[in-house]
Formats: C-alpha cells, structure tokens, sequence
C-alpha cells in the first residue's frame, strides 16, 4: 500500500513534470513554431491524470513500479543529455 | 439573438428531462408510485435534451452550445432532484396556503355581506324612524289644530305682537 | 463502464474518499470563492458604486493618449495599455519589464494614468511594480481579495498557486475516480434521494449531483490547474529545459516577438483611426488597445475586443503602429494560427465563463455552486460513515463549520468592506473582516449544539440586509443606480435579497400565518 501512495502521490507528480519537460524535444513546432512549448504546458494535468490514474489501477505493482521508475529514469537521461 | 436561442434550447431540455424523471420506471418504484401503463416516449425525450447541443454545434454557434450544455447539467440535476416527495410536500404547501387564503377570503366575503346587510338593516331602520318621526308630526300637527280651534286669539295676538 | 475487480474498486472508493477529504475543505474553498468571482466585475462595481459604464473605447483616444505621453520617460513605452474606465473617464498605463526587487521575478512596472475621456486632464496617477499599482484600489479591494482567495488561497507566491493547481488535478482525479466507481451513471441520472437521514440518502444526493456535475468538474478542475501551473510551474520547467532558464527568452518566443527591433523614434499612427478600422471590421469598438513600442519603427498596436455572438473566444486584430496597416487577426499565442494558439485561447472562457455577459455568467455560477454542494455532500457522506469515531465527530463539526462558515465570512468581508469604504483603508480592512467573521463561525461552531441551523439564519439575514447596509453607509441607491444604468447593483442587491429569502423561508409559514391573523379577533 505505502508503494502504491508512493508511486501515486509523488511519483505520478514527477514523472508529469519530467514528461512536460521532455516534451519539446519530440512535439512538432506547428503552425507558429510555438506547439511544442505551449502544448506540454496545456497538456500537463492530463499528463498528471494518465500517470495518477495508472498507478491507482494497476494491479501488478511490482510492474507499476517499474514502469513508472522507468519513465522517469528514461525522461531525466534525455533531459540531462539532450540540454 | 443567440441568449434568446440558448434559453428556449435550456427550457426544451428542461421539460424533456422533467417528462423523463416523470415516467422514469425505477424513479417510480423507488417511490411505490404505480408504474405509468401507457406508451411513454423515452427516445424523443432523450433527443430532445440532447438535440440543441446537436444543433448548435452544428450551426457553429459555440457559446451557445457551451452555455447551454453547461445549464443542463445543473437544470437536469435540479429536476432529477426533485423527488415525488418534494413534489408532494409542495403541492401540499401550496394547498394550505391556498385553503387558509380561500378561507379568508371566503370569510372577508361574508363579512362584507354581512356588512351590507347590517347597512340595510339599519336603512330599513331609518325608514321606520322616519315613518314613526311622521306619524309623530301627524299626531302633532292633529294636537295643533285641535289646540288652533281653542286658543286662537292667543296665537293671533302673539303673531300681532311679534310682527310690532 | 471499465471492468472492475474487488479490490481495484476498494482501492478507488480509499482513493476517491481520501482524495476529497484531505484537501476537500480547501478545495470547497476554492469552489465556494470561484463560483462568486464568476460575477469579479459586477461585484466591482456593484462595491465600488461605479460601474464601467463605458463599454469600448472612443472618442478623441489618439489626442489624450498622445499627451500623456510626453510627460512619461520613453523607457516605459516598450507596452502602453488604453482601456475604458469609469464613466468619462479613460486609462492608460505605460510599463516596461523590470526585475522585481522584492520577489527576484520579472514583473511590470507600470505608471497608470487615470484621465478625464473629454479633456484629457489627469484624474490620478499611481507608479510602481503592477502588484502595488493594481491591488491598491480603494474600491476594487473587495473583488480583489475574493479573486486572490479563489486564485492563491490568499498565500504568498507562488505557493498558492501550487497549492490550488494541486487542489485542481485532486478534483480531476476525484471526478475521474468517482465516474469509474459509480457502475450505474446513466441508469441512475434521475433517481433522486429517498428522504431520511440515512447514509443511503446522503449517497443518494451525492452521487445524483456529482453524476450530473462531471462533464463540467473535469473542464473546471483541468482548466484551473492549467491556470495555476502554467506560469508558476510549467514555464520555470521549460525555460529551464529549453532556454537555459531564461524565462524571458521563453515568454519572446511564445508570444511571438520579431527578432529584430527597430527602436528608432517614429511617430505613432492615428489611434483614432486604427480605432475606427478594428470598429468597423469586427462590429465593435475595442474593450483594449495594446501599443508596443510606442513611437518607435517596430510599434505595433493590437486591438482587443468582446467575442462575437457565436464564439468563444475575444477577437484580436493586429495594426502596424507606424503605417496603420491591418496586419491581421493575431493568435493569441505567436504570430501565426496554432493548436498550441487555439487551446489556450478557450482556457480562459471555460474556466471563467464570461464569453456571452450575464447568461454564461450565470450558468457559471450555478455550475460552481453544484460543485460545491457535490464536495460538500462527498465530504459529508464521508464522515457519516465513520461517525462512531470520535477524530470523525470532530471533523464532521469543522466541515459544517466550513461549509457555512465561508459563506458567512465572505459577506463579512463585504460588510467590512462597505464599512471602511467612505473613509478607510478596505484593502487592509476587508481580509481583517473575514477573518473575524471566520473566527466568530468558529468560535461559535464547536459549541455543544450543531451550528447549522444558526449558521443559516446568519446567512439568509445577512445576505438580506446586505443591501440595505451599503445603501445606509452612502452606496449607490436603487434609483440613482437605474438612472446611471449601473446594472450591476441591482441585479447584485437582487441577488442577495433572493439568496437571503432562499435559506430563511419566510413562505414556508405562509398558511399558518393566514390562519392566525384569521382567527385574532376584528377590531
């Protein structure tokens, strides 16, 4: 259960920021080559909810964890390598 | 234009989700109310609350749509809030508002009757005075001219000397 | 619905319950406030007892705007802001971004004018960063201090806005946990309570309101959290990402700032005209005109105005500042039409409602007092099933301390407010005001007896003497304000008397009260 919160409260916050932090690097600039900054801030509480949501209904928490620690070892690498 | 439209497409929606909680089965049963035996018109109602949206999106009025969809959602919940109970607590509210204003209203009635009555009353009163005060003058007028045949030089000389 | 093991629905009802209570009495606050601050501007200047009668800008702008100028250091032309004021009257502000001493943060220093619409004349003149310039208006602090309770809680930044953009993503998860909870949603959209006070029926209520209210719960949750992050935390994070942590960088590029500024002294295009053409090509004189570098060869002016009867969103329209050339309908987001544009565009109407004056503004109104009657009845419905407790009592009796506490509170800072209005300083006296009020419910609200029916007495008789109260301490009368057509006090005062009439009844004893003057005897 204190996984699950763990992985619920602060860990579903992190993964959202890392993800919104990632997010211009992959989203296309659009029409006024402003999408792929505005959309993460637009997108970050769905991001949140998606995250939230998922560590809440999976009931496999070893996997849980694991996809969630994935996620935001993954995001930190691109965000230390790539900046 | 469009606030007049928005309001008429929330009234629509309205009633069609008042005729639904009405005839609504479960909502019926919940309330030992008897099940409505008659053909009930469940789709039509349902397209009528959802129709405007329909239709204002497709017209491409988006304020409108967007206001409208927004009063559904508190307008459907108020009429599926109101229960048969709140129903029938009001209807018996406004029934004994009614009595107790029909009961004084009933009563001002007989009371202004009365009134009149007791007004007629007392001019036929009148009447009888006014007759009774004649028939004194006539009783007084009779004892004048008895009284005129005796003492006439006297009421003469009193004329005479008030005229000196 | 989503197919739902036992336990996957056990952990969501935890979820849902332990969502709504541990923040669910700020989130009724941000609810409560929200939904009041829907009408910010009526209560302006119902408060304030002037109204913006003036509704676009016209007249001789180009004339006033021009001398105002010349008395202004031209550093402080990099934005200069012309908006209507109070009847007769205009303002203009001129700003530059400087870096605020006291919060370390880029800010705006403004020198806002006030000027008399026909003369030009300077009314007052206030300088400083816009937090001062802007919050120190007399009779603008009561909608102040409401917007700034529904916005940050009344805490410093950018803290409140953490803590309401994290209250925004809990009513997010808790609609979306309560959708996936409740198995019969459509089946059970009429159902109304069965009468009682059983838990039943105060699941019954909760879950009718709350079935209803979800469409709308999401929008506002998503779009208030969108509010609260996207400055004080979404912006920091990719600046940090993507610009070095130059937020400025970020806010240029965003907001589309051509790269080469020619800041050669040019002289600036007839206002009036520009005026004029943005008039006559949207139907409508503008509600605000932006110049950007005012009298240089880059200036550019934008006009804002009202959205068009069909839409959502305000229409913008770009000039040329030198050459007064239409350059077309700007984004409100870069240069150029974008989703990124578009999206943030409608953030702002679905939040706070206000794209078609008073009917979206009401049905705003009504929707945040369903959400607040939705986690008022969740929370209680919650303690309800633990009432044997003894934490669980206590709790209880906070929450109806909150629940009509606030509303109590919030029409004290309004007294307090319409009390120090004639000579005094509101903007410190109106949160004192509340406070006390707040203290008062509470102080009041742990006694031996439960409070509510006290506490809607209170309500229902302050709300009514609201009106008379400001009325006494020198506030626009009803007359007054019909012949100036300051709608807003009437439909504001209205609105009080029938919110008051609402919670004391007085109807309710109609027939007995018949009967009895039935039966005294005549004279």
């Amino acid at each position: 259960m204190t996984t699950r919160w763990i992985l619920a409260l602060p860990g579903a916050l992190i993964a959202s920021v890392l993800t919104m932090a990632t997010m211009p690097l992959w989203m296309p600039q659009g029409g006024a080559q402003i999408d792929h900054i505005v959309m993460p801030v637009v997108l970050f509480p769905l991001i949140w909810v998606v995250f939230f949501m998922y560590c809440c209904m999976e009931e496999n928490l070893p996997r849980g964890s694991l996809v969630m620690i994935g996620t935001i070892a993954f995001q930190s690498f691109l965000i230390v390598t790539a900046f | 234009m469009t606030s007049f439209l928005t309001i008429i497409a929330l009234l629509l929606s309205a009633v069609a989700a008042a005729y639904i909680a009405v005839t609504d089965p479960k909502r019926r049963r919940a309330f030992r109310q008897e099940q409505v035996t008659e053909r009930t018109y469940l789709w039509p109602a349902r397209l009528a609350i959802l129709g405007p949206g329909v239709i204002f999106m497709l017209l491409g009025y988006w304020a409108a749509m967007v206001i409208w969809a927004g009063g559904v959602t508190v307008i459907g919940w108020g009429v599926a809030a109101t229960s048969p109970i709140h129903i029938a607590q009001f209807k018996s509210w406004a029934s004994e508002v009614q009595a107790a204003l029909s009961a004084r209203i009933a009563d001002a009635r007989s009371d202004v009757v009365a009134r009149v009555k007791s007004a007629n009353w007392s001019a036929g009163g009148r009447d009888a005075e006014i007759a009774s005060l004649n028939e004194r003058i006539r009783e007084l007028e009779a004892k004048v001219s008895m009284l005129e045949g005796e003492e006439k030089p006297r009421i003469s000389i009193a004329a005479s000397g008030g005229n000196s | 619905m989503i197919a739902m093991s036992q336990s996957r629905t056990k952990r969501l009802t935890a979820i849902h319950g332990w969502s709504g209570t541990v923040l669910g009495i700020l989130l009724y606050v941000v609810i409560v406030t929200g939904a009041i601050v829907v009408f910010d501007n009526e209560i302006r200047d119902w408060s304030q007892g002037s109204a913006q009668v003036e509704n676009g800008l016209s007249g001789k702008v180009d004339r006033i705007v021009r001398n105002a100028a010349r008395g202004i250091d031209p550093k402080f032309y990099e934005e200069v802001f012309v908006r209507p004021h109070v009847e007769g009257q205009m303002r203009v502000s001129f700003q530059s971004h400087q870096t605020n001493p006291d919060t370390g943060g880029l800010d705006d220093y403004v020198i806002l004018l006030t000027l008399d619409k026909e003369t030009g004349e300077e009314v007052s003149r206030k300088e400083g960063f816009s937090g001062e310039v802007f919050g120190a208006d007399r009779g603008a602090a009561l909608s102040r201090f409401l917007v700034d309770l529904h916005v940050q809680l009344y805490l410093p930044e950018p803290w409140g806005l953490y803590m309401t953009g994290i209250l925004g993503l809990l009513m997010m998860a808790a609609s979306v946990t309560g959708f996936l909870m409740h198995k019969h949603l459509f089946r059970d959209a009429f159902l109304p309570a069965r009468p009682g006070e059983r838990l039943v029926t105060a699941r019954d209520r909760h879950i009718l309101a709350a079935s209803w209210s979800l469409p709308f719960a999401i929008i506002l949750a998503f779009t208030g959290a969108f509010f609260s992050f996207a400055l004080s935390l979404a912006v920091p994070v990719l600046a940090m990402v993507a610009f070095g942590g130059d937020q400025q960088a970020l806010v240029e590029t965003v907001l589309g700032v051509p790269d080469e500024l020619d800041l050669t002294r040019t002289s600036l295009a007839s206002l009036d005209y520009i005026i004029a053409d943005a008039t006559s090509r949207v139907g409508g004189a503008p509600t605000l005109l932006q110049i950007d570098h005012y009298g240089s060869a880059s200036a550019m002016v934008t006009s804002f105005h009202s959205p068009a009867p069909s839409d959502l969103t305000r229409q913008t329209l770009l000039f040329d500042g030198v050459t007064r050339e239409y350059l077309g309908v700007k984004p409100t987001i870069g240069l150029a039409p974008s989703v990124g544009s578009s999206l943030v565009s409608l953030m702002g109407p679905l939040h706070f409602g206000n794209f078609a004056g008073l009917l979206s503004k009401t049905v705003w109104l009504a929707l945040g007092l369903a959400m607040a009657y939705v986690t008022a009845t969740g929370m209680l419905l919650w303690t309800k099933r633990r009432e044997e407790e003894r934490l669980w009592q206590n709790f209880n009796r906070a929450l109806t301390i909150t629940i009509w506490g606030l509303p109590i509170a919030v029409l004290g800072s309004a007294y307090g407010f319409f009390f120090f209005l004639p000579a005094g300083d509101t903007v410190f006296w109106t949160p004192v005001a509340f406070a006390i009020a707040t203290i008062v419910c509470i102080w009041v609200g742990f006694g031996k007896k439960d409070p509510t029916e006290r506490y809607i007495r209170w309500l229902g008789y302050m709300s009514v003497l609201l009106p008379l109260f400001r009325h006494i301490v020198g506030g626009l009368s009803w007359s007054e304000a019909l012949i100036q057509g300051q709608m807003a006090v009437l439909t504001i005062d209205i609105l009080l008397v029938i919110g008051g009439l609402v919670l004391l009844r007085p109807l309710r004893h109609a027939a007995p009260l018949i009967r009895r003057r039935h039966l005294e005897p005549a004279e």
